[in-house]
């Protein structure tokens, strides 16, 4: 397990090490930061300073190397635009994003898992089939398309939500989630349902819940408290991965929504030519996705036995 | 796995969209919300909101140039010098009074008694010297704006780092302060009335560096900053401290950041924000506004001082030629673009806009749609049938921009010349268009630093800002004869003849169009019932240092007559 | 005994005539939406990029509503919002179908080849896709974007090409080693075919049906994701239109005009469902196993 544990290590620094190089290389000539900094009248003077100032009057190998040195630092350099260390513009946003995560999160398996669970319970029936249509359906509509949709109608025309923005207190911060993060869990919650309902179908004709019918438990008690478990195992492995994703994969919701995070910052940085931050989100980005990915295969490893076994 | 797919599913699609359409015709909030108390007098206290759409990037004064960075730090410094809200003349605000050497080469800046910045710093002459120093000392801070100031006798050997100050910053006594400038110069106290001067308490800024200060700001200005949440809203409360006892009736000013405009208005709509801007309204907004017959008293349009126009580059292939200089300018249907902003901007033939001293209604020549007139000189050009190629139209990013270039392309077919447009981030944009020989054609803007045409047509065409990198004079429009009368005309001390000379250039550019002049912008303000906004900066608009609220607001009935 | 599995399989039965109904509505949308695309020009009332604005916009500005010239109105521009759509869907379906067959032949490439030799091949083509798959694509696709000279149609098309194939590879290669592992195909090994032999006669026939079934759906996430680009302003350049940045312009008319939103939306959603639905009625039909 250690061994494991550290092949995957020594693997997930490897390719963020290629991840950052190839960022670096690519957003190279992306842009300056004079003209995001000093705007259109400034000396030459000042050019020059601002030039030295981030290091760019040096050659490329020189500003890689000392990219890299950073980089093992934890230090993501100086952004131009606000001109303060990407790190902490980061570490700033990182909560936000975070909360929008989780909730997102704890929607889409709650929702989705309920769901399929019903449907499978009453498969075959009126109710599964609605299940399963608005599922499909759901998961056909784009989250920004869906996200346009609940801004409108349930913050904006209902006035029950608060329209855009992250507020100020924690219950605040919480309530202005719901509605960006119901924006991002619909899409997952319908894939979730489709993908338990489907895993519980299949389950539900195995041996041993046979077994447990003959024993004479209601359906209820094997659905939830046998069968559900092992319908479990694909989710916890696709949830692995989507958190990954979610650490910027939230760009569109949350320009839609103006949702401080992580998402924002990338795309705002992306419109100003902020390269440092550009760069520092694609690599936060691939942390969270390679940490996500680990998270996964233990989860994986410990829910199911003959993994850990073996 | 099974799929469904039935007449349900097209009946759940009906649903849907009658639901929406059902919703989408009822708009919930079509009057006010709240109004004023009716009190005659300013009253103190309360909170004003408002929001923009981008995000906060500075405080520091000597870094702040653009536009919401620039209208936070005007809350919390204060210059020298303002402008006054009714005349637009620069006026005393930190100084008492100030005098200008009958050479005109000196200023002389009296300061008020006992002033402090908010920390209770004391602020003096030697403040105020150190604070411009650290402005001009590139080793210090980036800023954006040291252009203005070199005419400051020794500016140039202080930023090289030969002197170590700048000579021509005396400090006469603590409350006396001297500028002896190297050559006459009209616009200098415009310059000093630009946040770029304005006083920061150096010795706080050396101790906590100078990029940490631009987080944590200290001023002398009427407000003081409470909270910076970084991409998501900043929180000003009123200077306890402040010089004048009078100001601010607001408690606090708090301003949303990076929201989008549509949510911006929405907010406004459902009583959640105070003000509204051309920073909030949208088209379809404006127009929603506009129909609404219990806002629209609350709606207020003025002339914005900024001009669009196409920047064409003399140096480059075709527009040497200017004939088609000219066949473009008279090709653009300046009424139609300004139809489909629901007029909210105007057509404009030349450089000044309306509001800015030289405009002139009716300038001789001015460039308006005239197709005909167009295709003669397309004729002239020796292009009947059309230019041949391709020409790329520079824009920066934006709504506005991708509106504008799309109806610029259309009308420019029509003369047969077809455009590909080209969108580029500000930075690139800038870089791009600046440089010599590099783009041949850009759609470009010019906001003024402040009310004076040198502002807007030095910038633009004077030979001077041509280089081959960073050129502000983006068309690399050289001419003899107008740098001469512009050269003069900064050092004319008679404003009526200065204003003349700036007249005559001005027809001299219509003619020779290295721009085809577009149309100047409206500011479109609203405000809720209970907002008095007070006096405005003519230059600064986002600015509340005069605004009061109604309090306490009341529910809206309409019988509280508006200002 | 007899009689219920009578019934299993009248009920199995049952249910492959329904999967084909869902598969054969998704069939009827695709090519209904594939069909509106290809004769844009021929059905389009008008050229897209044409403002019609003293006809279209009222005199303040505002876009027209649908009637005889303009069957659904105008767009904020004034020009005709169903030429716009028509031919906005020739460019959503086109880059979507283009990247999506530039990623089925890297992918297909690249999963066979993995596979098929592993080794040293195996470990370096993985740890590719592993870095590829660690990026954060949107953020990527949008950098990427930006860096060219001259975003547009190829390039959108490049970037989702190249950036998108790593799932399916994945997949290829695990289909490709159960194939490889198969007696016919040692056994034709053994008798001495080639390499590329074994490849185009055995592997790839055998993942023909898995590729055909992973890219209907991907052509569906394809037309999502070219859309999010556009309306993130990182896509077509105007005054192409593309659903996407009718989208992103219909922003501002959210409430005032909500037909700007609604349409290239109900576009959007309506073709995204039937590649969906043709995708899963296709896994049925070609592919049980997975």
């Amino acid at each position: 397990m250690i061994r494991y544990l550290l092949r995957r290590i020594a693997a997930v620094v490897l390719i963020l090490w290629a991840v950052s190089s190839m960022t670096f290389f690519v957003t190279l000539k992306l842009g300056d930061p004079i003209a995001t900094l000093l705007g259109p009248r400034a000396s030459a003077r000042d050019r020059e300073h601002v030039r030295r100032y981030y290091g760019l009057d040096q050659p490329t190998v020189v500003q890689y190397g000392r990219y890299m040195g950073r980089l093992v630092r934890g230090d993501l350099g100086m952004s131009y635009r606000y001109r303060r260390p990407v790190a902490s513009l980061i570490a700033e946003r990182f909560p936000r994003t975070l909360l929008l995560a989780v909730m997102s999160i704890v929607l889409e398996v709650t929702v989705g898992v309920a769901l399929g669970a019903l449907a499978a319970a009453r498969r075959k029936t009126k109710l599964d089939s609605a299940i399963m249509a608005g599922s499909f359906l759901t998961m056909s509509m784009p989250t920004f398309i869906t996200g346009k949709l609940f801004l409108l109608f349930i913050a904006y025309y209902a006035g029950l939500f608060p329209i855009g923005g992250y507020g100020v207190t924690a219950l605040d911060h919480v309530y202005h989630a719901i509605l960006p993060a119901s924006a991002i869990a619909l899409l997952s919650a319908a894939y979730y349902a489709r993908l338990t309902r489907n895993e519980l179908v299949e389950i539900l004709q195995s041996d041993y819940i046979r077994t447990a019918r003959a024993k004479g438990l209601s359906e209820p008690v094997i659905v939830l408290r046998h069968a559900l478990r092992n319908a479990l195992l694909p989710i916890v492995t696709s949830l692995g991965l989507s958190f990954g994703a979610l650490f910027t994969g939230a760009i569109v919701t949350e320009a839609i929504f103006a949702w401080p995070g992580i998402g924002r910052l990338a795309y705002e940085s992306i419109s100003g030519l902020d390269v440092p931050v550009i760069v520092g989100c694609v690599i936060f980005g691939s942390v969270g996705i390679q940490a996500g990915n680990l998270i996964a295969d233990l989860a994986y490893a410990f829910l199911d036995p003959r993994i850990r076994h073996a | 796995m099974r799929s469904i797919l039935s007449p349900r599913l097209s009946r759940w699609f009906l649903l849907v969209l009658v639901f929406v359409t059902q919703f989408a015709c009822k708009e919930p909030y079509t009057a006010p919300r709240f109004e004023g108390a009716g009190s005659a007098t300013p009253v103190r206290g309360g909170t004003f909101r408002f929001a923009f759409d981008t995000d906060l990037r500075t405080l520091d004064p000597a870094q702040a140039y653009d536009e919401l960075s620039t209208a936070v730090v005007r809350h919390l410094f204060d210059g020298l010098v303002d402008y006054d809200p009714t005349t637009g003349e620069v006026v005393p605000q930190l100084a008492e009074r100030f005098e200008q050497a009958a050479d005109g080469l000196s200023y002389t800046f009296y300061l008020r008694a006992n002033l402090r910045f908010s920390d209770g710093t004391i602020l003096d002459a030697h403040a105020v010297a150190r604070s411009l120093e650290r402005m001009l000392d590139p080793r210090k801070v980036p800023c954006p704006g040291t252009s203005f100031y070199h005419l400051l006798e020794g500016a140039d050997d202080f930023a090289e780092g030969r002197a170590p100050h700048v000579r021509g910053i005396v400090v006469r006594d603590a409350r006396t302060l001297v500028m002896r400038l190297t050559q006459r110069d009209q616009t200098f106290l415009n310059a000093m009335a630009m946040p770029f001067a304005a006083p920061v308490p150096t010795a706080y800024a050396a101790r906590v560096g100078n990029d940490h200060f631009a987080r944590n700001p200290i001023g002398a200005g009427p407000f003081v900053l409470e909270a910076w949440e970084s991409g998501s809203r900043v929180v000003l409360r009123r200077n306890p401290n402040y010089w004048d006892p009078s100001r601010p009736y607001l408690d606090r000013i708090v301003v949303e950041l990076s929201l989008a405009r549509h949510l911006q208005f929405m907010r406004f709509q459902r009583g959640d924000m105070d003000h509204a801007t051309n920073y909030t309204l949208n088209t379809a907004d404006y127009l929603m506004m506009t129909e609404q017959r219990a806002w629209r008293p609350y709606l207020k349009r003025e002339p914005d001082i900024a001009m669009y126009g196409l920047s064409m580059n003399v140096e480059v292939t075709p527009f040497q030629n200017v004939h088609l200089r000219r066949a473009v300018a008279f090709a653009i249907d300046r009424d139609s673009i300004a139809r489909s902003r629901n007029y909210r901007i105007v057509p404009l033939g030349g450089l000044y806009p309306p509001g800015l001293p030289g405009y002139d209604a009716h300038l001789p020549g001015a460039h308006t749609y005239d197709l005909a007139r167009a295709r003669t000189e397309m004729r002239l050009a020796g292009y009947p049938d059309g230019y041949p190629n391709e020409i790329e139209l520079w824009l920066t990013e934006g709504d506005a921009a991708v509106m504008y270039g799309q109806l610029i392309q259309a009308d420019l077919r029509r003369i047969g010349i077809r455009i590909r447009l080209r969108f580029a981030s500000f930075p690139v944009y800038l870089d791009t268009t600046q440089r010599r020989r590099a783009v041949a054609m850009s759609f470009a803007g010019w906001n003024m630093d402040f009310p004076d045409p040198s502002n807007f047509i030095d910038t633009l065409f004077h030979s001077r800002n041509i280089s081959d990198e960073h050129a502000q004079n983006q068309s690399f429009y050289a001419n003899p004869a107008l740098d001469a009368l512009l050269d003069r005309a900064r050092i004319e001390p008679n404003r009526a003849r200065r204003i003349a000379m700036y007249q005559e250039a001005e027809r001299m550019l219509v003619t020779d169009a290295p721009w085809a002049f577009l149309f100047a912008s409206t500011r479109i303000e609203v405000e809720q019932p209970y907002v008095h906004r007070g006096a405005s900066s003519p230059v600064y608009p986002h600015e509340f240092r005069n605004t009061w609220l109604d309090l306490p607001r009341r529910p809206f009935t309409g019988n509280v007559s508006p200002r | 005994m007899s009689t219920s599995s009578q019934a299993t399989n009248s009920s199995r039965a049952w249910l492959r005539f329904k999967r084909n109904r869902g598969a054969l509505v998704g069939l009827v949308l695709v090519c209904v939406v594939a069909l509106l695309a290809l004769l844009a020009p021929a059905l389009a009332p008008h050229p897209p990029d044409v403002p019609y604005k003293s006809r279209t916009l009222t005199s303040r500005g505002v876009p027209i509503g649908p009637e005889r010239a303009f069957p659904l109105g105008a767009d904020s521009l004034g020009r005709c919002e169903l030429s716009r759509l028509l031919y906005g869907g020739r460019v959503s379906l086109a880059v979507a179908l283009a990247s999506t067959l530039l990623l089925a032949i890297v992918g297909t490439g690249i999963g066979i080849a993995s596979g098929y030799f592993g080794g040293l091949t195996d470990t370096v083509l993985m740890r590719g896709v592993d870095v590829l798959l660690s990026f954060p694509f949107l953020l990527v696709c949008m950098a990427i974007n930006k860096t060219v000279a001259r975003p547009g149609i190829w390039v959108l098309f490049l970037v989702l090409g190249f950036l998108s194939w790593t799932g399916l590879a994945r997949q290829v290669r695990a289909r490709t080693m159960q194939v490889r592992s198969l007696e016919f195909v040692t056994a034709a090994r053994a008798l001495g075919a080639t390499h590329s032999r074994v490849i185009f006669r055995h592997i790839l026939p055998n993942v023909a049906s898995l590729v055909i079934v992973l890219c209907t759906t991907l052509v569906a996430e394809m037309i999502i994701v070219e859309s999010v680009l556009s309306y993130l302003g990182v896509g077509v350049v105007p005054p192409t239109s593309s659903w996407g940045s009718m989208l992103q312009e219909s922003d501002p008319y959210m409430r005032s005009v909500p037909r700007l939103l609604a349409i290239p939306a109900m576009a959007i959603t309506v073709t995204v469902v039937g590649f969906n639905l043709l995708g899963e009625g296709l896994r049925d039909a070609l592919d049980p196993k997975s």
